[in-house]
């Protein structure tokens, strides 16, 4: 390890004197100025205003890159239709089929789903960078009122705007897009890990991949875990491609996938660092150092997932704290999210979205790596791989793994909960995948390894996914989705009209329905508005939805003060539903004459 | 001195039949029997169907690999799809005989879900969750209810997944029933059995209904086949499918188990003939897998509503030898009786009657000296038909013209047409007069039997199909899932997850329905009931086991005329009265106050869902 260092470190240095000096000097510059602009030169809240106006052409930019770049891989790498062979291509469909089977297409996640639908919206409509919390029809056209820049990174979003630019707004337009990517990943998958063991080892973690609920829980909604997994597979790939033969538009390529992954979710940022690796390692083996004019681009383009990190540093708001928590990462989480961490990994039981059985046959390949890594003799019997392919993925193991460490702090990071287990997703991904490597370098010494894998797989298969999936509780329980439905059969079966939704829960699913919506604090504030716009026929229908709350064991209830109108109106209750403790309720408003006199123009 | 390749086979098969005689009969009380069938019998029907697979595929696994579609002969394949298409194209797709296909597709749904054998009479929405609250174990096998299961696990949950899978099965049948005719008779004889099952409304009845006839049949054809392969090969794998088709067979009816003997007979004739016991340690694991089976018979044999005595008050034992004289009678009249009336095939029954006759004729003649293959498999069978058509006579609900019973009658027909294609090619050698022959089943086809398929009048007159079609619409279209169901057979509502409560359950926590009504927990409470009406009154009363009791004030919302003396009322609960206080549905009461600090507040949703859960009906 310690001559493997040195080398590298030489190598480097060596690679160092022969690069062109002053393209060196240029792209160290650039480093240093791109850190001034990311953390020197706004404050945050400056930052976030800079991404709400600029961020989505910057992110154009991005990706039209990423188009371009990808093109001309492909036409430089001769690949084509064919390159995944027919049984890549079946293997795919067949996974993807299954995986988009294996749950029901709807939206899951608490708030995040909505908070990207709608700045989706946004981007769609104006190209602002903003969660749309008021819009309002004015004269047939849809225009945003107030949107605030979330803390979510708004790469999912700008895609999802693509698809409503492309096809028509509509709210399920989430969903698509993540069935859509999901035969995208598994290309990647097959891919990566055929380049690296052969096909045996695709088919291996693509069958781990298949027995794994949390997959199919992710691939069906609309959030954006499966755009986040399948931009880091695309990188991981890229880095492979580039360490087999490594030339500028592969780097480049490789550099702009990477920030794009920086910007999919707040913690992806944290792979640029893997990618630096992979270049720096691969450059001081080769003792050359291929700077270009072009790669003092790069670091600026680190630039808005930065900021957004330091928009949302700035706004406690959007941290969600529970009460009696004072900061994001404490070790006083840990104790609590490991144990959660052990219940998700090896439950065998319904209600978690985990495959017990990934995590044993992670603990045997580790086991079985062991065993190659300290017997020689068992190391000379097995199936060797592709070096090249192979290493470009152990740093992004590498930092996956330290970002899971890092949810084990987390205020939030308990994996056995419902809405964090999906944080486990990429390393999973990456335990299927060093399952199937590991699968195809034994599978020609060991000789029963592939019936008995196989009989094992079709029999956890049966007995523990099947019916995990089957009653998909996980996905069942999360009161937002049953909320959402409830919402959209009633606004179905009510006649067409010019309406207004009060509600004293989120807008977010209104608005993504292109509801006029208002939160109850709004309508308060602004009531001689509200009742102003029914007066002058702006909204010829009032909805308020409420919540009633338990009071006590017998379910009596009470509504909250705060839910309660600024006046009394006559309700005509149209829908009452229980969703989990709650009873929610949607009502019409009937204002008498006297109630809209002297409002507005009386 | 025997290897202990030979031997320990058969020290495997005498352990488990050791383990199977002390538990199946001795060990346990009905009860955890009871707990075990329901436990282990997915599991059991599961290694036994994975064992068949494999035999299957050791025994065929090389033709199947070397299989061109040009060896399939055109003209059979027209047939198979024109049957097919005759046979599903003038009936609807859906649930035909009351509780059966009800019972097998929620035992599906238990191990879809849960892996278990139950029938679930209970369920509720447990905060956005469907949960199952209580099932029972049915008396019916599993296989059916385990096939419909695997098309659930692959395809999703739905609960016509049933009718779907027999649409496959009836397809699969008549493309071995064409294969059968090929082998036995040539290509004619393939075709006339084609014709021979798609002259039959009663095959295109249970075709597009979500019973287990359609398996019953095919797995009979099945073994007949694999007896054929054994009686020819003579080899462990060959063997073993026979072994696990007939296993599997004896789960999808409960009558099929008679088709045992002639298996076992072939089996223990080729031992015999060879003087050679060929096992293998498949079979030697035959008697662990039978256990839940063992432990359902008994289950059915001890439960007197199994028998369904009950619903016959006149009788009073399942089987007698004095039931035969008038079941023969019923017999007769639904194997000739006008197609427009009973769904039989004429046709079978002119042509099968005669070839019955030779087919005797033939065995006198030969000293029933048996032949091997195919065809001495079919005379093997031939007895166990017999028996089973004897056994159904003797059955004190054998009518085969009860519109419920027929479908009993449809092994008798397989046993029919086999003969008929038996015996084809020795009483009729003439190319022409069989293309002849073919031409006339044609004929009838086209002018007996669909007519009688497009009217289907022998469908029409069945009352208790008409309510369960109606509930199944009602449930499919309602846009509120949210709500309880008061109904005897509550299983059908928990097939389209909508919680539902038998009445019984009702009447005995009325407390429960009152809580729930309060609390608003369901968007409404609604009961289904039968309604007799009394012919010469006019009075309508509630069916005794539909009868909720006073505490319910009921607002009828739907109530239809099934014929004169019966209806169906659908109403909603308004209002139910407990210990003097009455609870009205659809009023919420609730005050103003200002909200609770957050764990109070989940403090107390806790208190109120536990208190929700002990309150589910």
């Amino acid at each position: 390890m310690r001559a493997w260092l040195k080398e590298s470190i030489s190598g480097f240095i060596e690679a160092l004197g022969k690069a062109h000096r002053p393209t060196l000097l240029a792209c160290v510059l650039a480093v240093v100025a791109a850190l001034w602009v990311a953390y020197c030169s706004v404050d945050g809240v400056v930052a976030g205003q800079l991404i709400r106006q600029w961020g989505y052409w910057a992110l154009l930019v991005w990706f039209g890159a990423f188009v371009i770049l990808l093109s001309q891989v492909w036409r430089e790498s001769g690949l084509g239709v064919r390159s995944p062979g027919w049984g890549g291509w079946l293997l795919v469909v067949a996974a993807s089929v299954w995986t988009i089977r294996c749950d029901i297409v709807a939206y899951k996640i608490l708030n995040d789903e909505l908070v990207l639908q709608n700045t989706s919206l946004n981007m769609h409509l104006t190209r602002e960078v903003g969660t749309v919390y008021k819009f309002y029809s004015v004269d047939g056209e849809l225009v945003p009122m107030l949107s605030i820049l979330d803390k979510r990174p708004y790469f999912y979003a700008f895609c999802l705007s693509l698809v409503h630019d492309l096809t028509g707004y509509r709210p399920t337009n989430g969903m698509f897009l993540n069935l859509a990517l999901v035969p995208v990943f598994f290309l990647c998958v097959v891919t990566v890990a055929r380049r690296i063991a052969g096909m045996a080892a695709a088919v291996a973690t693509v069958l781990l991949l298949c027995s794994l609920p949390l997959l199919s829980q992710m691939a069906t909604c609309a959030s954006m875990e499966m755009h986040n997994l399948t931009v880091l597979m695309l990188t991981v790939l890229a880095a492979q491609w580039y360490a087999e033969r490594p030339g500028g538009v592969r780097l480049g390529y490789l550099c702009v996938c990477t920030a794009l992954l920086s910007l999919c979710r707040y913690e992806s940022v944290a792979y640029a660092a893997a990618t630096l690796l992979v270049l720096l390692v691969l450059w001081s083996r080769r003792r050359e150092l291929p700077v270009r004019w072009w790669l003092c681009l790069v670091p600026f383009l680190f630039v808005p997932a930065v900021w957004q990190g330091r928009y949302l540093d700035a706004s406690p708001m959007h941290w969600e704290l529970r009460a009696g928590q004072a900061s994001r990462f404490d070790v006083s989480y840990l104790a609590g999210n490991l144990g959660g961490a052990f219940t998700f990994f090896t439950n065998l039981g319904i209600k978690q979205p985990n495959s017990a059985f990934l995590s044993l046959v992670t603990v045997l390949c580790i086991g079985g790596l062991s065993l190659c890594l300290f017997i020689p003799r068992i190391r000379r019997v097995v199936t060797p791989t592709r070096a090249e392919t192979l290493y470009p993925m152990f740093p992004y193991i590498g930092v996956c793994f330290g970002l899971l460490a890092l949810v084990q702090f987390y205020y939030w990071g308990r994996l056995d909960d419902a809405m964090a287990s999906r944080f486990s997703l990429p390393f999973l991904v990456f335990c299927a995948l060093f399952c199937g490597i590991c699968f195809a370098m034994w599978k020609p010494v060991v000789r029963w390894l592939m019936p008995v894998s196989l009989a094992l797989w079709g029999l956890n298969l049966m007995a523990f996914h099947v019916p995990t999936v089957a009653n998909h509780f996980y996905t069942s329980t999360t009161f937002s989705r049953v909320q959402l439905d409830w919402e959209a059969s009633v606004l179905s079966m009510l006649p067409p009209a010019r309406r207004l939704v009060i509600s004293d829960g989120t807008v977010l699913g209104w608005i993504a329905r292109q509801t006029p919506a208002v939160s109850m604090g709004e309508a308060h504030r602004r009531w001689a508005q509200v009742k102003e716009s029914v007066r002058n026929g702006t909204f010829t229908e009032v909805l308020v939805e409420d919540q009633l709350e338990v009071l006590n064991a017998q379910g009596d209830r009470y509504l909250s003060s705060e839910s309660e109108l600024p006046e009394a109106v006559r309700r005509e209750t149209v829908s009452v539903k229980r969703i989990g403790p709650r009873l929610h309720r949607i009502t019409r408003l009937h204002f008498t004459e006297a109630q809209l006199a002297g409002v507005g123009g009386r | 001195m025997r290897s202990p390749g030979v031997l320990a086979p058969r020290v495997l098969l005498a352990i488990c039949l050791l383990v199977m005689g002390i538990t199946g009969v001795y060990s346990f009380e009905t009860s955890t029997a009871h707990g075990i069938i329901a436990y282990s019998g997915y599991w059991c029907v599961f290694a036994a169907f994975g064992l068949w697979v494999w035999s299957l595929w050791r025994s065929f696994g090389q033709r199947v690999v070397s299989f061109h579609p040009r060896q399939l002969d055109p003209v059979l394949v027209v047939a198979v799809v024109g049957g097919v298409g005759v046979l599903i194209i003038h009936e609807t797709l859906g649930f035909k005989i009351i509780m059966d296909e009800i019972m097998l597709s929620s035992a599906s749904m238990g191990m879809h879900y849960e892996r278990t054998a139950y029938c679930y009479f209970r369920g509720n929405d447990l905060l956005g969750w469907f949960e199952f609250v209580q099932g029972d174990l049915d008396k019916r096998p599993l296989f059916f209810p385990f096939l419909t299961s695997l098309l659930h696990d692959f395809s999703g949950f739905r609960p016509e997944n049933s009718v779907y899978l027999n649409l496959i099965i009836g397809t699969v049948f008549l493309s071995v029933v064409a294969w059968v005719g090929n082998r036995l008779a040539g290509r004619t004889g393939g075709l006339l059995g084609v014709l021979l099952f798609a002259s039959l409304p009663l095959f295109s009845q249970n075709m597009t209904g979500g019973g287990f006839e359609l398996l019953n049949l095919l797995m009979i054809l099945l073994t007949v086949i694999l007896a054929g392969r054994w009686l020819s090969r003579r080899d462990e794998d060959s063997l073993a499918s026979l072994v696990f088709s007939g296993i599997l067979m004896m789960q999808v009816r409960y009558e099929s188990a008679l088709f045992v003997l002639p298996v076992a007979f072939v089996i223990v004739l080729v031992w015999l003939q060879d003087k050679r016991l060929v096992l293998g340690w498949r079979i030697g694991v035959v008697p662990l897998l039978l256990i839940p089976y063992v432990f359902q018979l008994r289950y059915v044999s001890t439960a007197e509503r199994s028998w369904q005595l009950a619903s016959r008050p006149a009788y009073s034992k399942p089987f007698l030898l004095e039931y035969i004289p008038n079941n023969l009678g019923h017999a007769f009249g639904f194997f000739f009786g006008l197609p427009s009336v009973q769904p039989n095939s004429l046709l079978i029954s002119v042509i099968g009657v005669i070839s019955v006759l030779f087919f005797v004729l033939l065995l006198v003649r030969r000293r029933a000296a048996l032949e091997k293959g195919l065809t001495g498999a079919t005379q093997i069978f031939a007895l166990g038909f017999l028996v089973h058509f004897l056994f159904m006579m003797a059955y004190f609900w054998g009518q085969f013209d009860d519109p419920v019973i027929r479908r009993l009658s449809l092994p008798t027909h397989l046993g029919l047409v086999l003969v008929s294609l038996v015996v084809l090619p020795e009483l009729i050698s003439s190319v022409r007069i069989r293309w002849g022959g073919v031409c006339a089943a044609i004929g009838f086809v086209a002018l007996i039997t669909m007519p009688a398929l497009s009217r289907h009048q022998y469908n029409d007159s069945y009352r208790p199909a008409k309510t369960i079609a109606w509930r199944i619409n009602f449930a499919k279209n309602t846009p509120r899932k949210d709500v309880l169901v008061i109904d005897t057979q509550s299983y059908l509502w928990l097939l389209y997850h909508i919680s539902a409560t038998p009445v019984k359950a009702a009447q005995m926590k009325p407390e429960a329905i009152q809580y729930h009504i309060r609390n608003k927990t369901f968007a409404d409470v609604l009961v289904f009931q039968h309604i007799d009406v009394d012919a010469a009154t006019g009075k309508a009363t509630v069916e005794k086991d539909d009868e909720l009791g006073e505490a319910f004030e009921l607002e009828t919302l739907w109530e239809q005329r099934l014929n004169e003396v019966s209806r169906f009322r659908f109403s909603r609960v308004r209002s139910v009265t407990v210990g003097g206080v009455t609870q009205r549905a659809g009023e919420i009461q609730y005050s103003v106050s200002a909200p609770l600090d957050l764990p109070v507040q989940r403090g107390l949703n806790g208190e109120f869902l536990i208190n929700y859960m002990r309150n589910l009906p």
